[in-house]
């Protein structure tokens, strides 16, 4: 296919599909004559579709880049911890029905996955938590428990593909934005990466903008309304916002977006060379601001 | 099932008071639409609540500067909904159909590929430049890309590509314009601005199958 004819010329010769596909991958160049001169031919549109569909393909493919993983990666995590609760919430209840008094016991996620693991009927769950095997809760029969067993180790599963993906975005943010892993920490910097849409869409960003990141709805409530602008929007889960006091909220979201934007613009343009200052100054910043 | 032709609009069809347009390639749907079978041909439906260009059409703007044999400049294809109706009405004409993001230029790509007349590129509208060797003068350019600056992109680009005579079609979205301003003074303040180049034919607001759009058909002069 690459060897026909083209519906490009250039410098006045007819070129075939290939080396007219390598010419338009290039930026355009006014110096170079390329032509389009095949509309006397049959089946313009012919020519025309093979060509431009071709350029698309390619395009398409070179439009690639290794922090598009990082989106698809965070977004996955993201919807992981939303599945993960939702089906907790429901083996909790589903247990409760059969075992409440050690229901009462293990009310949180990880308590409830640890526990439940070597088995759900009441004989090994009351050994583990030392309590009575006595319960008000139903009598559930053998294939009962068993289907709720085999739930819960579908939750297990769960809990520990959590762990896998959050290593894995830690690993591939030191690897393609390691100042960003650095200031921001892997995860809310991956995060700020999916809500802009790729590392180069957030190194253009101002870090006014990556301070309200996450918080449009309040953002746009004060365009719109004048309502009071919001301090933080993603910020907010970075560790050092705990540290400070309440009423500091803001000048240490503003400081951590400085230095966080400072960072992707390292990572983008840069050298990926890592710069341990920038953390230094935020930790130091986060002191003074107790 | 009744088919009609619609007076002005060339390729344009009623079937029992919806438009649909005639389907150059049997037995394939892009998004989801209804075909229609008349007697040898067939019919898709056109969706006025999915494709602003089908909402004006249904607001009464029929003269729109299609022929079967048009060129066609449309910026902002997307995954090519619209696009695809435009192709359909113009089986001897060309359609390029551009877009900035490669991930819904993925979906305008299989539509392309059944459809000769139909040529998907993935450029920003906003640097005519970059594509200026690659497409030849149109009949008509159309725009739909909800940017802040999109008047000024239609501008530039029919600056360029457009014959004189020719018909710019805009989709305006006001709030991506300026969410703090009320559409209708966006709306009037584009207007006057597109006044400056065009001759201004009509302007719709494309209510109720889009919220706070509207949609202007211009002349190049």
């Amino acid at each position: 296919m690459n060897n026909k004819v083209s519906p490009v010329s250039e410098n006045g010769k007819s070129i075939s599909v290939k080396r007219a596909l390598e010419l338009f991958e290039k930026p355009y160049d006014v110096n170079r004559v390329i032509d389009f001169d095949v509309f006397g031919v049959k089946n313009v549109n012919h020519h025309l579709s093979v060509f431009f569909e071709e350029l698309t393909r390619k395009k398409i493919k070179n439009s690639f880049s290794r922090d598009q993983i990082i989106i698809q990666t965070v977004k996955y995590a993201e919807e992981l911890d939303f599945v993960i609760n939702k089906v907790f919430e429901r083996l909790f209840e589903w247990f409760g029905l059969y075992y409440p008094e050690a229901s009462l016991k293990i009310e949180s996620v990880e308590k409830f996955a640890k526990v439940l693991k070597r088995g759900v009927d009441k004989k090994t769950v009351s050994s583990i938590l030392g309590i009575s095997d006595y319960s008000m809760g139903g009598d559930f029969e053998e294939k009962d428990v068993r289907e709720l067993e085999s739930n819960v180790a579908m939750f297990n599963c769960l809990l520990n593909e959590r762990d896998n993906v959050k290593k894995y975005v830690e690993k591939l943010m030191k690897n393609i934005a390691p100042n960003t892993a650095l200031v921001a920490t892997p995860v809310l910097g991956a995060k700020l990466i999916s809500h802009a849409n790729g590392l180069e869409n957030l190194a253009k960003k101002p870090s006014s903008t990556i301070q309200v990141m996450g918080a449009e709805k309040a953002l746009f409530r004060h365009l719109t309304t004048g309502a009071k602008s919001p301090k933080h929007g993603l910020l907010l889960q970075h560790p050092l916002m705990n540290k400070v006091a309440f009423k500091n909220r803001g000048k240490m979201a503003r400081s951590i977006a400085n230095k966080t934007s400072i960072a992707v613009k390292m990572d983008f343009y840069g050298k990926k060379v890592i710069k341990h200052d920038l953390l230094k100054s935020l930790n130091l910043r986060a002191v003074s601001l107790k | 099932m009744k088919v009609k032709k619609d007076k002005s609009v060339e390729g344009l069809f009623w079937v029992n008071r919806k438009i649909a347009t005639k389907n150059l390639v049997k037995r394939k749907r892009v998004y989801g639409e209804k075909l229609v079978k008349v007697g040898k041909d067939e019919f898709r439906l056109w969706d006025p609540t999915r494709s602003k260009l089908g909402a004006a059409i249904m607001r009464d703007c029929l003269d729109l500067g299609f022929k079967s044999n048009s060129k066609v400049l449309y910026l902002g294809a997307a995954s090519g909904t619209t696009v695809s109706h435009v192709s359909d009405m113009l089986p001897d004409g060309r359609v390029y159909a551009l877009d900035v993001a490669p991930r819904v230029v993925r979906e305008l790509l299989s539509v392309a590929e059944d459809r000769e007349n139909l040529f998907p590129l993935i450029f920003n509208a906003n640097i005519p430049n970059s594509y200026a060797n690659l497409i030849e003068d149109v009949d008509v350019v159309f725009q739909d890309v909800a940017q802040k600056n999109q008047v000024q992109i239609l501008v530039k680009n029919c600056d360029v590509f457009l014959k004189k005579g020719g018909y710019a079609l805009l989709a305006l979205k006001a709030r991506s314009v300026d969410v703090t301003k009320k559409p209708g003074q966006v709306f009037e303040v584009a207007r006057q601005e597109l006044s400056k180049y065009f001759k201004v034919l009509r302007m719709v607001k494309l209510e109720p199958f889009e919220k706070d759009h509207a949609f202007f058909v211009l002349k190049k002069l």
